[in-house]
């Protein structure tokens, strides 16, 4: 009897230490300020979703096209958490006695039934902004500032580029996500085509405008959108160290066509551009957060600025030029 | 002096078919002419002009003696592009490279917008002696009968 009271005594201990041992170090932890709910990961799921921009309704996700790549699967888990610090709100917001009056303008889905009695959730969209540790506002530069800067992207960087009006290196391509930059040889000429890492090797510039991230917001893997970000800076700062590296966050798209996907949204758009914001602190390079210049009241790109809720007119490529001209580092 | 007038023959004869043989085209200005395309032929997508210096970075076409490009805003694979070369081998040359360029939009396009991909099958893509041609736009007939009437 003695001998069993000290056994289980003992069982009664340990388990009590374990107990305290998991309530420090066993808990995912998720900031307090985090602005959206992460999104599942499903554990069957081992690479990112890739839906052609203008899928249909009946299309689904990972269909296994060229912008995947596999994700770390293993030991993946929801602590791939955003960054504690940012500001910016989204919440759902009981409809005001105006709720019917909402134009089609405004960033609001109505959700609403038709009965008065009836409660609908209507949820209001803020375009989120760092705080903290993005370019400021500054001097106008000129023209000949870019003369020496390499500009890498997906077609809106394309189209920005090439609306610009200015001469401009650039390393763009449609559909081009941070995993194909490793994967596909569409630059240079002939037959001597290099994926984009690649081709970084070869010219040294003194600063870099990249713009990623529109075509991999549907990805449930934020550790691998990061990693491969984080390696394309690697790699352009081992051209040159001292390179000046500007990150641009995702630009809006606009409310209607936010509203016609369940994952290239305005709420992934705020939600990847907490996981670039994080990744230029981390990496020590530039936040540019141009996202809010070519916004609308909504924080949403206005439909005067695009033909399809997405690619930006020249007119608003010309506003982004105007914020890129204003905020340098 | 019966020879004579054969050789006479003979050499106007020759004359004759070397000259039918070299495709006449005209002297077009293509500046023009892209701009009536963008305005005459239908396109879903508003095309703005390109600078000059940013052609390169589309087409892996060198030496043109002239070149215009038209883009849209990439809501759409839409585009018009003209170019004069020095010479017809030269025109041979980047009509190569324009049919390059419009396989790789297609890879590109693939998995990015399978819409348009079909659109740029449809493309307009010729060379006229000197002259290369591109245009993918919603309409390809009216593009290519405005292209043969303009050479």
């Amino acid at each position: 009897m003695g001998k069993l009271g000290g056994f289980l005594s003992g069982i009664a201990i340990f388990c009590a230490l374990a107990g305290v041992v998991s309530a420090f170090t066993g808990c995912v932890k998720r900031p307090e300020t985090l602005l959206l709910p992460l999104k599942p990961i499903s554990e069957n799921e081992t690479e990112p979703p890739s839906e052609p921009l203008e899928s249909s309704a009946d299309s689904s996700s990972g269909d296994g096209s060229s912008d995947e790549v596999a994700a770390d699967s293993a030991g993946e888990s929801s602590e791939d958490s955003l960054p504690e610090e940012n500001s910016g709100e989204a919440s759902f917001s009981e409809p005001s006695e105006d709720s019917e009056e909402v134009s089609s303008d405004s960033s609001s889905e109505s959700v609403s039934s038709e009965s008065d009695s009836q409660q609908a959730l209507v949820p209001s969209f803020t375009l989120w902004s760092p705080e903290t540790d993005f370019v400021p506002e500054g001097e106008e530069v000129s023209d000949d500032f870019f003369s020496d800067a390499l500009f890498i992207g997906n077609s809106r960087m394309q189209g920005f580029v090439l609306y610009s009006g200015l001469s401009l290196h650039a390393y763009t391509g449609v559909g081009l996500t941070v995993a194909t930059a490793y994967t596909d040889p569409l630059f240079g000429s002939g037959e001597d085509k290099k994926t984009l890492v690649d081709a970084l090797s070869e010219t040294p510039y003194q600063k870099y405008y990249l713009m990623f991230g529109l075509n991999e917001i549907g990805w449930t893997s934020y550790r691998t959108f990061t990693d491969d970000y984080g390696g394309i800076i690697d790699r352009i700062l081992a051209v040159n160290p001292q390179a000046k590296i500007y990150l641009f966050s995702i630009l809006p798209l606009t409310a209607k066509r936010s509203s016609e996907s369940d994952w290239q949204n305005n709420e992934n758009v705020n939600l990847f551009n907490q996981l670039i914001w994080k990744l230029a602190l981390d990496k020590g390079v530039c936040y540019l957060d141009a996202a809010a210049s070519v916004a609308g009241a909504d924080g949403c790109l206005p439909e005067e600025g695009t033909s399809d809720g997405v690619h930006l007119n020249k007119a608003w490529c010309q506003k982004l030029l105007s914020y890129v001209k204003t905020h340098t580092a | 002096m019966k020879m004579k007038k054969l050789i006479l023959a003979v050499s106007a004869a020759a004359l004759l078919l070397v000259s039918c043989g070299s495709q006449q085209t005209r002297d077009v200005d293509i500046e023009v002419l892209a701009g009536e395309i963008v305005q005459t032929v239908s396109f879903d997508d508003t095309l703005e002009e390109i600078d000059d210096s940013m052609i390169s970075m589309m087409y892996d076409i060198s030496g043109y003696q002239d070149a215009v490009l038209y883009k849209g805003s990439g809501a759409t694979a839409e585009e018009v592009a003209l170019f004069r070369m020095e010479n017809d081998e030269d025109a041979k040359t980047a009509l190569s490279e324009a049919k390059a360029h419009i396989q790789s939009q297609i890879d590109a396009y693939e998995s990015y917008m399978p819409d348009e991909v079909s659109r740029l099958e449809d493309a307009v893509v010729r060379q006229d002696g000197v002259y290369v041609s591109v245009v993918v736009s919603a309409d390809p007939a009216a593009a290519e009968d405005l292209l043969k009437k303009s050479f």
